[in-house]
């Protein structure tokens, strides 16, 4: 088990490293259009071919990885932040503090909030760079999605107040925000962690779908999505299969942070 | 203080929603410094009444009728807000287990800091942590205080929750069953430790338990309660050697013969 | 390996003749989306059309093959009145699918629905005008003639797109002319077409036709799944098919595919010209200038869209019409050349100027701006892209920006809070008087600076001078002389820029006889009532 915990932290760091260091690494600018090389397979010049514009697929991942896996993180961040700040105040004060709570998060859920993206995205200045659009649409990602979480921190927190341990902290003084800061939430953290490493693989997806919609980066900037969405025809996977290294990419990653991080919580 | 000098005189009675009468009509007196036993089986109602003297049983649906003076000013009636300024300040409590009772994410050091928290600013100052844990017979050097209550035995747990409720220098402790969890050889040294904290810093402390022997060891006065009522209340020696009340006997026969109160009161 | 190719080809050839003589069969395609509609008066998706075109009958068909109007209900139409009035004289003992006759009471009945507001017909629409709707005038059983307010040149191919309904049948609008009648609908899964028994057409043995029992029409909207059902003969024919499933069909079966040539569809930027739009001065400047747009035009390389976009399977466009409108393409005019050094020197006459890369105004505003399309359409993704490459070349930075529909189209015809959009038009109509509001100055659909109460450039009030002069000219020379001109306008000034026509591809089963594609549409369906599939197919189908 160590070594596939090495492995894994090796893997994710070479990963980390990798996109942080696209420029070093990338043979060619991810926007460059090799007119002459459209759909080449695998080279030394590509590693990775190009796609239909003649750019270097390699390059691209680079890239898009960087900017989809950073920005999926600190959109997970997000939502996992006000999922247990909603829960655990929810949970642990009750009443109509939890009514409340529960009532915005199913309003969240229920929302239609595809067209307050679309909504969003249309009230955006058109003359925006690809980054700063992208990075709205992965803000507003996060601000929206955490109701799910917010239920699963509810209950977990309702465990938590019916403790001992939270009795003792009451009986010692401690007013309720401070009990859940420092005795609720540090309980809550394989909760919350779980709830984080979900959130991202299912971000960096969304951000795939909502290109369909013009949600999405904007050309020329690459992100794992729009790669992603190169897949959705399976004669095509067929005839360049290497178009899926995206998909193995970004399975690598969830995994290998699924062995570190369990690795991480056993007892010491 | 109170007209008649008691640190802390009730007179209540408690209903929760599933058990109305919980506790009927109690009535108690502690001095300042004293040491008042509490006995009764389980269910009798004994921690219902330490929840109502911290007033902690709001929180549980409990609901009190009657008057709790503390320090000369009644407390029934005022709000979660005002007691919290009491509790662990001014009335500290002691819970039965101390695995259950320390919050396993956190370090001691956490313990102590959330517990000074509620009533001052900053941090607890080193000096005075180490004191605290050398009055209780814990090791006060960082290092133990960097320890997660996983790491303690269950005696060491006992006494941390002793130092936490020493914390902030209370004119009542308030301890529940503080000694059932424990050996016998540990037992009996909390309970040293309880009457040289006594004598040191003048504590007066309301000590339930459902053991007649450690209460006699103990305690100055001691009371009865069976099934929500205060069935007799008097000096120790006398409850010991002459009980008036059937329940009382039926407690004190209870006891192996070769620990027979008689020699308790010499060995006191 | 190859005896056993050449007994297989006998063998199908055998079958495939036992089945001509048989004369049966189903033919199968797909739909890529539920017809909105099968009332044939309200038909505007392609999906509908379908549907019509196959069922309806008509008074006159434009020929898909040679672009020629051909007598379809009527014997003979005439056009007198200097183009106000048509006559019809319709065919003897017609009868609808339930065997009601048909007689000119119906064509009167059919275009007083037609021209009934309460319908809001978009085919009514193009009958009626700022002067009225056509008065309908029953001369005989059958003989009758339509006036028009005003005259109209070429109105008469407006009635390709009139289905003829029956005043009397209890079926109402269910009893067509047409070779099929709709035997079964299943809503968001099929329709299936049945050959009508009282179609009129009768081929040169005197059979009557249609030869086709029945067309089943699935309705799938995932052209992935239309295309492996091609492949496994579960469908007969693909239309407007993709560039690049059209090149891995070629590979893997030749023969089966066929290139129509450049279709009538074209991709076009044009920048937003309105006065009232909320973008700065400066952009409105550089966007209301011809060099600028000329510079921009010249920066594009075609043959590279062409080529990776369509791979090849595309033209360049120079002006609205590509060479698949015979009457009214204008040869004489040449895609804008891709030439850096050309367009650099138009910007210069502006003031523009280069510097380290950047393009710069005479202000010294960087010169950037926003390009709209809508999101979802792969080729425009690309377009789009590579557009934004071409542009950096001379230092112009282009933000792409994808909307989802509803947001473009308010974009565009709202809120003007756009610089540039890059979009698709569909020509349906042939006719230059089918543009009408698209180049008049004052018309809806004069994208770039829509509904304007007089002309902004003397070039526009010259289109507009033209427009109606063709419009009303019956002398089809000097029509298209006009129109020529106008189209070299549209070219010199480039208020569109126009880019692709991409080509019409098609695929059609080895077991369907007759067919004969076409770039316009229908593409490989158009004679419908000659086509069969032989038995072998049938099998394959199954």
């Amino acid at each position: 088990m160590k070594i596939v915990r090495t492995l894994a932290w090796v893997l994710l760091a070479s990963i980390f490293g990798a996109s942080a260091g696209a420029e070093l690494l990338a043979l060619a600018d991810y926007s460059q259009q090799f007119r002459e090389s459209p759909n080449r397979a695998p080279s030394a010049q590509f590693p990775l071919g190009t796609d239909d514009l003649g750019r270097d697929r390699f390059s691209r991942l680079l890239y898009g990885s960087r900017v989809s896996l950073f920005l999926a993180a600190a959109a997970a961040a997000l939502a996992t932040l006000i999922a247990a700040a909603v829960g655990a105040t929810g949970g642990y004060l009750g009443g109509v503090w939890e009514k409340t709570a529960m009532s915005g998060t199913d309003l969240v859920l229920s929302l239609p909030w595809l067209f307050l993206l679309l909504a969003a995205r249309a009230a955006l200045p058109l003359n925006a760079p690809p980054l700063a659009s992208m990075s709205i649409t992965f803000f507003l990602l996060g601000l929206l999605g955490w109701a799910a979480g917010a239920r699963v921190v509810r209950a977990a927190t309702r465990a938590v107040k019916e403790s001992e341990y939270v009795l003792q902290a009451r009986a010692s003084g401690c007013g309720p925000f401070r009990i859940i800061v420092a005795h609720v939430l540090p309980n809550l953290k394989p909760v919350l962690i779980a709830q984080f490493w979900l959130s991202i693989p299912t971000f960096i997806l969304s951000e795939a779908n909502l290109g369909l919609l013009g949600l999405g980066v904007s050309e020329p900037m690459p992100s794992l999505g729009t790669m992603l969405r190169e897949m959705e025809s399976v004669s095509r996977i067929a005839s360049y299969p290497w178009i899926v290294a995206p998909a193995l990419l970004l399975l690598l990653v969830v995994s290998c942070f699924q062995v570190v991080l369990r690795g991480e919580q056993r007892p010491l | 203080m109170s007209a008649d000098g008691s640190l802390l005189s009730i007179s209540i009675s408690v209903d929760y929603p599933a058990l109305p009468g919980a506790l009927r009509d109690v009535r108690l007196a502690i001095q300042p410094g004293e040491m008042f036993g509490l006995v009764g089986q389980s269910g009798s109602g004994k921690s219902t009444l330490a929840l109502a003297v911290l007033g902690l049983l709001s929180g549980r649906g409990g609901r009190v009728r009657g008057s709790i003076r503390f320090q000369g000013q009644e407390l029934a009636s005022e709000r979660d807000s005002f007691w919290r300024k009491l509790r662990g300040r001014q009335i500290a409590f002691v819970p039965q287990s101390s695995i259950s009772a320390l919050n396993p994410a956190l370090t001691l050091h956490a313990h102590f800091r959330e517990a000074w928290r509620a009533h001052q600013f900053g941090k607890p100052d080193p000096a005075l942590l180490r004191e605290l844990m050398e009055s209780v017979s814990l090791p006060g050097q960082t290092a133990f205080l960097e320890r997660h209550p996983a790491e303690l035995s269950v005696g060491q747990g006992q006494r941390v929750l002793i130092a936490l409720a020493l914390l902030h220098r209370p004119a009542l402790i308030v301890a529940d069953e503080p000694t059932s969890a424990l050996d016998v050889i540990t037992q009996s040294e909390i309970l040293a430790l309880f009457r040289s904290l006594n004598r040191r810093f003048g504590t007066a402390m309301l000590f339930i338990s459902h053991d007649l022997m450690s209460v006699g060891a103990l305690c100055n006065r001691i009371g009865i309660l069976s099934e929500g009522e205060l069935v007799e209340c008097g000096e120790a020696a006398q409850i010991l050697l002459s009980p008036q009340h059937e329940y009382s006997r039926k407690l004190l026969s209870a006891l192996p013969r070769a620990l027979h109160p008689a020699d308790l009161e010499s060995a006191g | 390996m190859k005896f056993r190719g050449v007994l297989v080809n006998g063998l199908t050839a055998l079958l495939v003749t036992c089945s001509a003589l048989l004369g049966q069969g189903e033919l199968r395609f797909c739909l890529r989306s539920e017809p909105r509609t099968l009332n044939p008066l309200l038909t505007a998706d392609e999906s509908s059309e379908a549907v019509r075109y196959l069922t309806a009958g008509v008074l006159i068909r434009m020929n898909r093959l040679t672009q020629v109007l051909e007598p379809e209900l009527v014997k003979f139409w005439k056009v007198s009145e200097a183009g106000r009035t048509v006559q019809f004289e319709l065919r003897e003992g017609l009868r609808f699918s339930d065997g009601t006759p048909f007689s000119a009471e119906d064509v009167a009945f059919t275009m007083r629905a037609l021209m009934d507001p309460q319908l809001r017909s978009p085919v009514g629409d193009s009958f009626r005008s700022a002067q009225g709707v056509p008065e309908v005038t029953v001369t005989g059983p059958r003989s009758l003639s339509v006036r028009f307010p005003s005259a109209v040149a070429g109105v008469e191919r407006l009635f390709d797109q009139v289905a003829m309904l029956s005043s009397r049948s209890p079926l109402k609008e269910k009893a067509v002319l047409g070779p099929f009648l709709i035997g079964e609908h299943k809503p968001g899964v099929h329709i299936r077409l049945d050959r009508n028994p009282h179609y009129w057409k009768h081929d040169e043995q005197g059979r009557r036709l249609p030869y086709l029992d029945s067309i089943y029409l699935e309705i799938q909207q995932n052209r992935e799944i239309e295309f492996t059902k091609f492949q496994r003969g579960q469908v007969h024919l693909i239309n407007a098919l993709d560039a690049e499933q059209f090149q891995r069909l070629s590979r893997e079966s030749p023969g089966i595919t066929h290139d129509s040539g450049p279709s009538l569809d074209s991709e076009m930027i044009w920048f937003n010209q309105a006065p009232s739009a909320p973008i700065p001065q400066f952009r409105k400047d550089w966007f209301r200038s011809r060099n600028f747009r000329r510079a921009v035009s010249a920066a594009i390389r075609r043959e590279d869209l062409c080529r990776m976009v369509y791979l090849g399977f595309a033209q360049p466009a120079a002006a609205p019409f590509s060479a698949a409108n015979r009457l009214w393409h204008n040869p004489a005019l040449r895609p804008h050349e891709f030439e850096t050094k050309a367009a650099l020197r138009l910007l210069a006459l502006d003031g523009f100027r280069l510097e380290n890369g950047v393009l710069k105004d005479s202000a010294g505003n960087r010169v950037e701006f926003s390009l709209v399309t809508n999101a979802g359409n792969k080729a425009r993704e690309k377009i789009a892209a590579m557009v934004q490459a071409d542009l950096a070349q001379i230092g112009i930075r282009l933000n792409v920006v994808a909307l989802d529909f509803p947001s473009l189209i308010e974009r565009i015809s709202r809120s003007f809070s756009y610089d540039a959009c890059l979009l698709g038009l569909t020509n349906v109509d042939l006719d230059p008087n089918g543009q009408m509001n698209v180049w008049l100055s004052s018309a809806a659909n004069h994208q770039w600076n829509p509904g304007q109460k007089t002309p902004a450039t003397s070039w526009e009030t010259e289109i507009d001078r033209l427009m109606y002069a063709q419009s009303s000219e019956l002398n089809q020379k000097k029509r298209k002389a006009s129109f020529d001109q106008v189209q070299r306008i549209i070219w010199e000034e480039a208020p569109m820029i126009y880019l692709v026509h991409k080509n019409a591809l098609s695929a059609v089963a080895r077991t369907v006889i007759n067919a004969r594609t076409t770039a316009l549409r229908p593409q490989t369906y158009w004679n419908a009532e000659r086509l069969r599939v032989s038995v072998a197919a049938q099998g394959g189908a199954r």
